[in-house]
């Protein structure tokens, strides 16, 4: 089924369990590693991937067609993702730093985390990074987006999208040969 | 091809697999079409066998949907609510105020590293023209840098562990 077609169908209600199959089956993966990126865990990520789904289909009546429709559907992700970062540093009641931590010693005990060293040193040197050159360091250089694509999502401009990436990128080495 | 031995003639002791540099060539045209993604560090994720496969969502049905109620404010409720809305606005006005004020003797040297890279990042035009850019590196010659720091000494103690009394005699 064609992208035109999904939103159609979704919009006017005909078939619209078809196409809303039809449009999981085709961001599910891309969706799945974006979040992933960014609460690290697979169960948070898959928590997120369906309350994401969920929103999109709640809300797929506001999509006006502004921006591609995957743009619009990671936006939500992104914003999906951190609002349950959020809640959990909330629940646990611990301070940000202690829950940076938190999360990469998540990681080390996760049984989907099949990384070395190097690969929790990375991560812990993306832990540290501000928010915005997070997303875009995890977008560029995990999910090999393009700055294009990168600014529909994150509503920001290609020139200030690459002076984050090339901050982030800095200070990720930077972390990486003093460790 | 001559490969036993090094390019002077002179024996050195060290020696190349058969046939290295027959398809040497072929090798490294085929290390630098790979695709860059397998040079990167990965994430290290993975996820459960058949998750994507059986990746699917219940969606709400519409008797789901909860009825909202409409609570009616009293009226001295009305008057309550309004003095609150005023005198938070008030109080928004005087902190704007207030943080808004200059701050003196501010030198350069007082903004840290991530305030200038803000506003690098969101108060430039162009910022990519100001900042040489970079994207060729993929961290794993960091992987390596620890073969850069070795001491003398363990490079003696791997040779004396590596190499055979026979690397040294002549053909």
């Amino acid at each position: 089924m064609k992208e035109e077609d999904i939103i159609k169908n979704l919009q006017n209600g005909t078939n619209k369990d078809e196409a809303f199959r039809a449009l999981i089956s085709e961001h599910k993966v891309r969706l799945y590693w974006h979040i992933r990126n960014i609460v690290k865990v697979h169960e948070d990520a898959d928590d997120v991937l369906q309350n994401t789904f969920l929103k999109v289909y709640k809300n797929i009546d506001k999509f006006k067609g502004d921006s591609k429709l995957f743009s619009w559907m990671y936006r939500i992700g992104t914003n999906e993702s951190i609002t349950f970062l959020n809640k959990k540093a909330k629940k646990l009641k611990i301070s940000d730093q202690e829950f940076k931590d938190y999360l990469i010693d998540s990681l080390q005990s996760d049984v989907y985390f099949e990384g070395d060293q190097i690969q929790i040193e990375l991560q812990k040197a993306i832990e540290t990074l501000p928010e915005q050159q997070k997303k875009v360091f995890n977008m560029r250089y995990f999910e090999d987006l393009s700055y294009e694509d990168m600014s529909e999502i994150l509503e920001s401009s290609v020139g200030a999208l690459k002076a984050n990436y090339h901050h982030a990128r800095k200070k990720v080495e930077k972390i990486l040969k003093n460790d | 091809m001559k490969n036993k031995t090094n390019i002077s003639g002179k024996k050195s002791g060290f020696k190349t697999p058969e046939h290295y540099f027959d398809d040497l060539e072929a090798r490294i045209l085929k290390q630098t079409s790979k695709n860059s993604e397998l040079e990167k560090i990965q994430s290290g994720f993975k996820v459960p066998e058949d998750y994507f496969e059986n990746f699917s969502i219940e969606l709400p049905q519409d008797s789901d949907k909860e009825q909202s109620r409409v609570i009616q404010l009293s009226p001295w409720l009305k008057w309550v609510s309004a003095a609150c809305i005023i005198g938070f606005g008030l109080l928004g006005t005087l902190y704007i105020d207030h943080i808004s004020q200059p701050k003196s003797n501010l030198e350069f040297t007082d903004l840290d590293d991530e305030m200038i890279e803000n506003y690098i990042d969101f108060n430039i035009e162009n910022p990519e023209d100001y900042i040489e850019i970079d994207e060729t590196s993929n961290f794993n010659h960091l992987i390596n840098q620890n073969i850069v720091n070795l001491e003398d000494q363990d490079i003696l103690n791997y040779l004396d562990e590596h190499l055979e009394d026979n690397d040294f005699n002549e053909d």
